[in-house]
């Protein structure tokens, strides 16, 4: 005759659930809905946090003003991220770390302006090898 | 230690993870805590398995009612490479010793002692790599094959004569060698250390050497070895 149908409420979370949210709540899940992405970004930079910018983001942030020095890495100076401005995943994100971080060390190039004089201080020493 | 760079090209991943550890400066490590205890704990000097992380800010663990629950951000990137600077005790912050020749060799392959430098077999260095940090072979490097108190022997000849009074300095790691790699690291896991046998330390798998040879006092505070995680537990099943 097969089994009677038992519904069971469901009134709380089980214990797998409240470790995963619990541990999920301190981390970086990215841009909530309903953030303007310049107010994120500013936020996160107050905090601190690396932050990886797409091209089209990254003019929109002045790494100075926060304290923030790029940070490229020597054999592929950008990053595989998703973008903090726009949320794009992106292979050639540009990276940023916070002055007071002391965990990174590194290429942290002086100088990205534009035109022949601007390609960086790394890469002018480069060059010069 | 800290971050150089990611094999992958890839972002770094900070975790936070339960801490049952104190970790009381940037630049440590994390391995995965005995059964029983309450979180990552900080790893040690000398063995590391199950590694978790670089460890990118600090905590205090408590196990008082009322405290903080200790919480601690680790980057977890297994091809993660850090750059541990060369010291020589368990204090960070000393300077390497530097061998110098006593005997001229024409043939470039051995390096003598002068009295009082370390003895090449002990610790033994056999399977590390020596430096030349001044003299004609300035900015090379070999890998050495055989020791003895007194001589360290290298199989690649270096390019010139050997003069007495050519400065070098002797590691115990080698990049990419099944002998030359661990690191036993300073007390404050900052730091990783010359004066210790090859083979020995911490499980960490050596991927470059960097010898500043812009003068032999450079050479000797701004030397670095550069490093991953060779248990990490992200990567590793064991």
């Amino acid at each position: 005759m097969g089994h009677p149908l038992v519904l069971v409420p469901v009134t709380g979370l089980t214990p797998r659930q409240s470790v995963r949210r619990e541990v999920g709540s301190w981390e970086d899940r990215g841009r909530p809905g309903g953030r303007v992405p310049g107010g994120w970004l500013t936020d996160q930079a107050e905090l601190k946090k690396f932050i990886t910018l797409c091209d089209g983001c990254v003019g929109k942030f002045n790494p100075k003003k926060y304290g923030y020095e790029r940070w490229v890495q020597p054999f592929y100076r950008w990053s595989i991220a998703r973008c903090l401005g726009c949320n794009a995943n992106y292979v050639k994100c540009h990276n940023f770390v916070h002055g007071a971080d002391q965990a990174f060390v590194g290429h942290f190039p002086h100088r990205s302006g534009k035109g022949r004089w601007g390609r960086g201080h790394e890469l002018a020493r480069e060059n010069a090898r | 230690m800290n971050l150089a760079y990611l094999l992958s090209g890839g972002a770094p991943i900070i975790k936070r993870y339960k801490s049952a550890s104190t970790f009381a400066a940037v630049g440590g490590y994390a391995t995965i805590t005995a059964d029983g205890g309450a979180g990552v704990v900080l790893g040690l000097a000398t063995t590391a398995a199950d590694q978790v992380g670089l460890s990118m800010d600090t905590t205090t663990y408590s196990t008082t009612q009322g405290d903080a629950e200790a919480v601690v951000s680790l980057l977890v990137n297994p091809d993660a490479v850090l750059r541990i600077r060369m010291g020589r005790t368990t204090t960070a912050g000393t300077q390497l010793q530097v061998t110098t020749n006593s005997a001229a060799n024409t043939a470039g392959t051995g390096i003598t002692i002068t009295t009082g430098d370390d003895a090449p077999n002990s610790e033994e260095k056999d399977e590390g790599t020596i430096a030349c940090v001044s003299g004609a072979n300035l900015g090379q490097s070999r890998k050495i094959t055989t020791t003895s108190a007194t001589v360290y022997t290298v199989t690649v000849p270096f390019l010139n004569d050997i003069a007495a009074g050519d400065q070098f300095i002797a590691v115990p790691w080698t990049p990419a060698d099944v002998v030359g790699d661990n690191i036993n690291l300073t007390t404050n896991l900052q730091e990783g250390r010359q004066d210790i046998a090859v083979g020995t330390g911490a499980d960490l798998r050596v991927f470059d050497l960097e010898f500043d040879s812009a003068s032999v006092s450079h050479a000797r505070r701004q030397s670095f070895v550069y490093a991953l995680f060779d248990d990490h537990i992200w990567r590793e099943t064991t």
